[in-house]
């Protein structure tokens, strides 16, 4: 276990998440929450904020238990320790936000189902040291993070005319008809499929270096 | 373990006649407090369960095992006096086919099948199985001549919609001290669901869950009666000891521990453990020698579990049937608890951390860690929820007349606090006042939606014939599709609506078809949110104006 740790330094780790390993366009993880509350870009943002949350504090306790904790019951464990930071979240949001908590709903507790969160901590955090794991989940997170923005960006704009509420100059005019699809579910389903697109089509590059 | 000897038609089990001989004062006392439909209901299930076994047995050339008696009279145990006996045959047949049959017949099942019949008809007719409740003869002779307890001298049927367990649960029955207040000359345990509450001496409960005289499942109601079955079962040792001491033991600690730190509505060790019919499960069902656990270390486990899941799941869920839940997840954990407890063994000398119960045990810990930082949690956010929870009651209330505008929640609740008041003459419903006279009703709405409870606020004129806006404080529904009628485009077509005289006061179309007044579109891709949002709208709408107009012509 203790050979394999570290092998890869903080740099890599961050550009993996960011990019070459990137949850979302590369791995397709957690696409359920990409269309289900990208319709706003504040929405999203609490969304992925409390993602990223999640995701970093899971992977550092995952690491923290990894030698501890029996092989046959660690998912078990990290299912729990998940659900605990989803709800700290929820409650927080409940507390001190009670309108975002009311506009995202039950996405939040859907966090704990975010396959970007479980397969972290079970691919990477459960075998490495915490510091790397807690560096992991954070980029892991902030991957996600930037996509579904740059999503939820296109969306409120085309179907809304606005960013983060405030009208944005021609998309908010008469002269832009709206694009009420944009704001419903399957405007969800278009935008990701464009970004998949744009982002796959600029891998062959890459590989040529 | 269970010695059997073979007939042709029946195997003979002399333990499963054992669990009989004790099931014997329950069901006299069955008798004894709701009335000889009781035995003719064990009478039924048992005919009823024999017959459906008998159809499998034939096939497999066995012959029918004793025990399906020992199913059919704990399942009719379970069951509320005077239950229609539809819901009886549905919950034997779930219990022996679904639950015993499907596996191979006796031995081979792994859910205990009285508690399986009976938590499908739980869910499946949750009015019969937990809405209607006979009250227990009273007098010397009880019911013992009569057919029901419950028919009065006129023929009509006297019930209560609650246990008092679940009185218990609610707040409505408060104790007082060991001997105050003294005895109330009615049946204490009676109360009218909406009454508020009622103060009982600690020793007029406990003499109720003794000796039987209150409302609840037929042979569930008598502490005295269960124990003297239960003794028996333990004495000879028929029921294992171990799982009985760990079931009723861990409950009575578990909710002594919880009461001592003030958590509502756990009642404390003895109300917990005399009350419900918990006996019953402990003694008769968790011990199910079929679906519990062999081994001595996987059968405390699993009486740990079997107390702390009852606890949890009486106290805190919408469910009162904790102990069934409880067990029939005890039973879905027996099989691995046994690997476990087996494994304990054979794994001597091996690192720690590779020991089964060590993992079982670190799941433990872990499990109360975390669940304790969340408490203490949710704990210190309390006030500052509830205050959320106000202010968006507040805002439901002003959003609900489209004249007012606020920007800040400030501003909101100083205008709720000048111009709104609960007013007695408003049945429920806030009177609105502006400039000293009258403008208008807020009435409260709520009820079930597609996932969880919606409710809001209905602003009506103070003619009581239009609708001026709708509001919602809280809704769970489909984000996208139900979650729609929070904005302004639905909501916007309950402005200066017209209430229909005649019929639903007010009616939803399918989007796009023509309307007339009274009626609005209901959104497309939301049927369901949209037609439970009817039903609660309309059933609260009517009910406070037909209130409001009795009142008006009392005048």
């Amino acid at each position: 276990m203790t050979s394999a740790e570290n092998s890869k330094n903080l740099r890599t780790l961050a550009l993996d998440g960011l990019w070459r390993d990137n949850p979302i366009f590369r791995q397709i993880l957690g696409i359920c929450s990409t269309l289900a509350v990208t319709n706003l870009v504040i929405n999203t943002f609490v969304m992925c904020a409390a993602l990223t949350l999640v995701t970093a504090m899971s992977c550092l306790t995952v690491s923290l238990l990894r030698n501890r904790t029996p092989r046959n019951i660690r998912m078990m464990v990290q299912t729990l320790i998940i659900g605990f930071y989803v709800v700290i979240v929820d409650v927080i949001l409940k507390a001190w936000w009670p309108d975002m908590s009311r506009n995202l709903g039950p996405y939040v507790g859907l966090i704990l189902t975010n396959c970007i969160v479980m397969g972290r901590c079970e691919a990477f955090a459960g075998s490495n040291k915490p510091l790397a794991a807690l560096w992991d989940g954070l980029f892991s997170g902030l991957g996600y993070s930037y996509v579904l923005l740059a999503i939820a960006a296109v969306r409120e704009m085309l179907g809304m005319g606005t960013f983060l509420g405030w009208p944005v100059p021609y998309f908010s005019s008469p002269y832009w008809d709206k694009w009420i699809i944009m704001v419903m579910p399957p405007g969800g389903f278009f935008v990701l499929a464009c970004v998949l697109w744009i982002t796959r089509s600029i891998k062959p590059k890459e590989a040529k270096k | 373990m269970i010695r059997q000897t073979q007939s042709n038609w029946l195997r003979k089990q002399p333990i499963m006649r054992k669990v009989l001989l004790a099931l014997v004062p329950c069901v006299l006392g069955g008798w004894y407090y709701f009335g000889i439909q009781t035995l003719a209901l064990t009478l039924f299930c048992c005919l009823w369960g024999f017959f459906l076994e008998w159809l499998f047995c034939r096939k497999r050339g066995e012959p029918v095992s004793e025990a399906v008696f020992v199913t059919a009279v704990l399942f009719a145990l379970t069951m509320p006096a005077g239950v229609g006996w539809h819901v009886a045959a549905v919950g034997m047949a779930f219990a022996v086919i679904f639950s015993k049959e499907v596996f191979g017949g006796f031995g081979r099942n792994f859910f205990n099948p009285a508690l399986a019949g009976r938590c499908f008809v739980y869910i499946c007719f949750p009015i019969a199985m937990t809405g209607v409740w006979q009250p227990p003869a009273e007098g010397p002779w009880g019911s013992l001549t009569r057919w029901s307890s419950a028919a009065d001298e006129d023929g009509s049927i006297a019930v209560t919609s609650a246990t008092p367990m679940a009185h218990k649960k609610a707040g409505r029955i408060q104790f007082g001290s060991w001997t105050e207040p003294a005895l109330p000359a009615s049946l204490p345990f009676q109360i009218d669901p909406a009454g508020g509450q009622i103060i009982v001496s600690k020793w007029t409960m406990m003499k109720g869950l003794l000796f039987g005289r209150i409302g609840g499942t037929m042979g569930a109601t008598s502490a005295v009666l269960i124990t003297l079955g239960g003794i028996y079962l333990f004495v000879t040792g028929t029921a294992s000891r171990t799982i009985i001491l760990s079931v009723i033991g861990s409950y009575a600690v578990f909710n002594q521990i919880f009461y001592w730190f003030g958590v509502a509505p756990v009642p404390g060790a003895w109300p917990a453990v005399l009350g419900g019919g918990f006996l019953l499960g402990a003694f008769f069902m968790s011990t199910d020698p079929v679906s519990s656990p062999r081994t001595e270390p996987a059968r405390i486990i699993y009486g740990i579990l079997i107390g702390l899941a009852s606890l949890v799941i009486r106290n805190f869920s919408i469910f009162n049937g904790g102990l069934m839940f409880a067990i029939l997840l005890g039973n879905m954990f027996t099989p691995i608890l046994d690997v476990a407890g087996q494994n304990h063994c054979r794994w001597e000398g091996k690192s720690m951390s590779q020991k089964p119960l060590y993992a079982i045990g670190y799941m433990f810990i872990v499990t109360a860690f975390f669940s304790a930082l969340i408490i203490g949690f949710a704990r210190g956010t309390q006030e500052q929820v509830a205050v959320n929870e106000r202010i968006a009651f507040e805002k439901a209330v002003l959003r609900a007349f489209p004249e007012i505008s606020f920007t800040t929640d400030s501003q909101a609740h100083q205008y709720f606090q000048q111009h709104f008041e609960l007013l007695p003459e408003a049945d429920g419903a806030w009177v609105y006042t502006k400039d000293g006279i009258a403008a208008g009703y807020a009435l409260p709405i709520e009820g079930k939606g597609f996932w969880a409870m919606i409710r809001g606020i209905v602003g009506i004129a103070p003619d009581r014939q239009t609708i001026l806006g709708l509001a919602f404080y809280e809704q769970n529904e489909t984000p996208g599709l139900g979650a729609r009628i929070v904005e302004p485009f639905f909501r916007d077509q309950f402005k200066n609506l017209t209430i229909r005289p005649q019929g639903l006061p007010v009616e939803l179309r399918p989007a796009g078809s023509a309307l007339s007044s009274g009626q609005v579109h209901a959104i497309s891709g939301a049927t369901q949110t949209c037609m439970r949002l009817k039903v609660l709208l309309n059933e609260n709408l009517q009910n406070w104006l037909k209130k409001m107009s009795e009142k008006e012509n009392r005048q």
